[in-house]
């Protein structure tokens, strides 16, 4: 027991986290080995290995559709253009003075904590009673609103975290205010923001709320097909598919995790 | 001799293969007030948190009041401990952090009530009972901690430098309330400090520690007075340290020592340091009497005073002894004036002892 | 310089405005309006929307909703502090490992978790063929509220770890030793110590938790079935399905309503809480 800290509690929490955590990992679990295994069904637990289930995915064209057509693009679209909008956001709020700052501030943030799925309501009413016909831009829209609050989040914290001085002293060698932000700031900003637009693209990805109401027919995304053919087709394409969904997501966390420090939820 | 209420044995401790403790040896009597001081990393929070049960020892064991609580949880250990933090409740009123301990242990209201009341009271904090900890200045939150432990009327007290993040007045101030109601309740006290005047001044023992094993331990006046090694000589106080290239008995319990070819000098003790391994002398500043050379005869050393800085109370003279190696720290003498030029100095005091290595 | 950089977050504004508030606004003005198969908005100006949504079964559906998200709340709180303190109390390698497990599933399509829910529990799946082994006849463990307890709770969880997360990270670790030291027993350091300290975290991770479970879709869609009608399953038919706009909006705004309600009371609460 060489462990400095005192912490009986942690001890016997131990095995109590560890169940929670297998509960939490449980279903991927299962749908990952399923994507692995031989059986021509949702069997399980599997029998054998194989990735005959990836390569086959290459001739499930709506599945493939989906995943490359319009789930990665628009995820990529989104995250870049909530980049864009969440980091003049942030540092809008933080430079500007004025009244209600910290209000703003709350109510750029609202978009995580209000119920998705009410959004994708009120957007589907209101594209629907304005005749605007449903793309991937209604839906893209959508989602830049549900996943800039991601990167206005990241670009503050990184902000709080730079030490005003750096500008200053930028400004105090000759360089106008927004020049020294840029030369400055900026940079050390590059972290925040590059974190802040990986969760945006994940929050896209991932997303069904919204595009349960603002995907229609070709611009169906990866989790509304899984969501539509798992019930109906016992075929563990649709498994490698969503295990291609739940690898490109952990790696992208484990990067962040990696190159940038400390996610953050 | 009464059994004591603290017994350290061969106490060690290790991390992976680093041991930070020990093996250490000590003890407490009853009503005692033991300093462990040591410079920083040198193991004294981990002895500490060792007794109190929040480290576990690897070899050795703790006995208090004659039973071996080594691996008794430390909920069960009837030990206070005062916090360096002071690791207040923050969502407690000072009332219901002190009453914490009693709470736990299902007392009844009215006697939490009056035991609360008379340690606030013992703490000067009866006004304050319905404070938060963030409501109050440090040395309010340290008289909180302390009555929170006091109020269970444990057997020891530890206290993990409790006086360090008060300011240097309030530090003073502390000191001697701590010491007074220590010696009030008659309780035994353990301190951590690197502070050595803090330890000079409060303790009835001091533990040195060096590296996670005991380096000295005795009264204050015997640490002081007759430091063992140069470590000690130098931690405690401050010491001219002097190599010894010979020692040859003068009669009398008197020691004829020469330092270099041009430096002999004589000096008292009680046993033969050669004996003992004592190859080195420690010389306090201010048991060296300073003045031209011309004005000494006898026995004494000689230098050239190369630099001086006043001090209030006295002056510190540099002195650069004869023959001393080019690179050896120059002596340090107290004086009342400063002085120039050819110097000699002689031991006035009783500050001039045989060390080891 | 002030005046002009302070104009950057304009964009989002606007965006938030045109598509979160107005959609919102026009939410409200279809709730009441009436039904009409002429015009896709619906006609005039009524209250019987409000009305429908507390009668019998639109309010059941509620009194459903609120019972499946507080349990679901209620349990994902309990399992969530474990391994939130787990997390907490680790050396930095652990904790980063940890987190990073945790992070998964936060991000993961709830779909890919349904999925696998679907197959576990379903028909034919492990779990029934081991309930058959043991003697007991069942099809499939889906289609009934614990099944979609289950999948609320497993939704819900990596959201209230993060939430306490940073509440219990507030906690010194001497504070726990103090209480140790004081005769506390480890449950005793956690009932009268770190319950209360992580309390604000708690609560928002409940909030978050109930916001989430009352307004999910997909758990109770696919692991609730037929058995099983949730608020979201209600807007959906109503839009997508039946076509009763002004029901589904009405709908919408009262689950609104009672969300930000709840939110209201319990952020008054907790700050009553933290005046003292
Ligand atoms: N987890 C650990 N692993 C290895 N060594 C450790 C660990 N924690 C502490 N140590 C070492 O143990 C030694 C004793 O530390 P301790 O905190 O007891 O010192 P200290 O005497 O209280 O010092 P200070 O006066 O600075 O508080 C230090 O040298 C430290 O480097
Ligand atoms: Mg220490």
């Amino acid at each position: 027991m060489s462990d400095r800290r005192f912490s009986p509690l942690r001890r016997l929490f131990l095995v109590p986290a560890a169940a929670v955590l297998c509960f939490m990992l449980l279903p991927m679990t299962v749908v990952v080995l399923i994507a692995l295994g031989e059986s021509a069904t949702y069997e399980f637990p599997p029998r054998g290995l194989t990735l005959h289930w990836f390569s086959n995915l290459l001739h499930a064209g709506p599945l493939l559709n989906a995943l490359f057509l319009t789930s990665l693009p628009l995820a990529l679209t989104v995250a870049a253009a909530s980049l864009v909008v969440g980091t003049l956001a942030a540092v809008g709020l933080t430079r500007g003075r004025f009244l209600g700052r910290s209000a703003l501030e709350v109510f750029f943030l609202t978009p995580v904590v209000f119920p998705q799925i009410l959004l994708g309501v009120a957007l589907f009413l209101l594209f629907a009673r304005a005749n605007v016909p449903l793309t991937l831009v209604t839906l893209g829209i959508g989602h830049v609103v549900i996943c800039t609050p991601y990167v206005i989040r990241a670009v503050l914290a990184g902000i709080g975290g730079i030490d005003p001085r750096i500008e200053e002293a930028a400004r105090n060698l000759g360089a106008p205010p927004a020049r020294a932000f840029m030369m400055a700031t900026l940079p050390l900003l590059r972290s925040s923001m590059l974190s802040g637009a990986v969760f945006a693209f994940i929050v896209s990805f991932s997303d069904v709320n919204i595009a349960l109401f603002l995907s229609a027919g070709d611009t169906t995304t990866l989790p509304i097909r899984i969501l539509a053919e798992m019930e109906w087709n016992n075929d563990p394409t649709i498994a490698a598919a969503a295990t291609l969904q739940v690898s490109i997501i952990s790696v992208l966390l484990i990067l962040v995790q990696r190159f940038i420090g400390t996610v953050r939820a | 001799m009464t059994r004591p209420i603290l017994n350290l044995v061969d106490v060690t401790r290790d991390y992976g293969n680093a041991t930070v403790i020990g093996p250490v040896s000590f003890s407490a009597e009853q009503g005692e007030f033991i300093s462990l001081l040591g410079p920083s990393g040198c193991g004294k929070s981990t002895l500490l948190r060792c007794i109190a049960g929040f480290e576990p020892v690897n070899g050795g064991r703790i006995e208090l009041n004659g039973k071996d609580v080594s691996r008794e949880a430390p909920h069960r250990r009837r030990v206070g401990l005062v916090f360096q933090s002071f690791a207040l409740f923050p969502h407690l009123t000072v009332a219901r952090n002190v009453a914490f301990g009693l709470r736990l242990r299902r007392t009844g209201k009215e006697e939490t009530a009056r035991r609360v009341g008379e340690t606030l009271e013992l703490v000067g904090l009866s006004h304050l009972a319905d404070r938060y900890p963030a409501q109050l200045s440090g040395g309010q939150q340290q008289r909180v901690a302390i009555a929170r432990a006091l109020v269970l009327r444990p057997e020891i007290m530890l206290l993990d430098e409790p006086l360090s993040s008060l300011d240097a007045k309030l530090r003073l101030h502390m000191r001697r309330e701590l010491r007074a109601m220590q010696q009030d309740l008659n309780m035994t006290f353990v301190h951590v400090t690197h502070d050595q005047d803090e330890a000079l001044a409060m303790s009835d023992k001091i533990v040195v520690l060096s590296e996670g094993r005991i380096e000295q331990m005795g009264s204050p006046r015997e640490i002081y007075d007759r430091p063992d090694t140069r470590f000690i000589a130098d931690f405690i106080g401050s010491s001219n340290l002097l190599e010894i290239s010979e020692i040859e008995p003068a009669g009398d319990g008197m020691w004829s020592v020469r330092l270099n070819e041009d430096q002999r000098i004589v000096i008292a003790a009680d046993a033969d340091p050669r004996q003992s391994g004592r190859h080195w002398l420690s010389i306090r500043p201010e048991s060296l009497s300073i003045g031209g050379e011309d004005t000494v005869s006898g026995s004494c050393l000689t230098g050239t005073a190369i630099g001086h800085s006043y001090g209030g109370d006295r002056t510190e003279i540099f002195v650069r002894l004869d023959g001393a190696q080019s690179d050896a720290p120059p002596i340090v003498a107290h004086a009342d004036r400063s002085f120039d030029g050819r110097v000699a100095l002689t031991i006035t005091g009783p500050g001039a002892t045989f060390v080891r290595a | 310089m002030r005046a002009r950089t302070g104009l950057l977050f304009v964009p989002y504004l606007l965006l938030l405005l045109a598509f979160l508030v107005v959609p919102i606004a026009g939410l409200v003005e279809i709730s009441a309006r009436n039904q009409s198969v002429t015009s896709i908005g619906g006609v005039g100006l009524t209250m019987a929307n409000y009305q429908r949504v507390f009668e019998g079964f639109y309010l059941d559906i509620i009194f459903d909703t609120v019972r499946l998200a507080a349990i679901a709340t209620l349990i994902g709180a309990t399992l969530a502090y474990p391994l939130a303190y787990v997390i907490v109390r680790s050396q930095p390698l652990a904790r980063t490992v940890l987190t990073c497990l945790v992070m998964v599933p936060l991000m993961t399509s709830v779909v890919v978790k349904v999925f696998g829910w679907f197959i576990l529990l379903g028909r034919g799946g492990p779990a029934v063929r081991m309930l058959q082994k043991l003697g007991i006849e069942v099809q499939t463990l889906l289609n009934t509220e614990p099944s979609v307890v289950v999948g609320l709770v497993e939704f819900a969880l990596p959201f209230m770890v993060f939430s306490l997360v940073p509440a219990l990270d507030r906690i010194s670790p001497a504070v726990e030793e103090a209480a140790a030291n004081l005769g506390a027993t480890p449950f005793q350091t956690f009932r009268l110590v770190i319950l209360p300290l992580s309390a604000s975290g708690l609560t928002s991770g409940a909030l978050l938790c109930f916001g989430i479970s009352s307004s999910a879709y997909v758990v109770p869609a696919i692991m609730g079935g037929h058995a099983v009608r949730m608020i979201a399953q209600q807007i959906y038919d109503d839009v997508l399905v039946a076509f009763d706009w002004p029901a589904a909006a009405a709908f919408s705004i009262a689950l609104l309503v009672l969300l930000s309600v709840l939110i209201f009371a319990a952020l008054r609460a907790s700050r009553r809480a933290t005046d003292v």
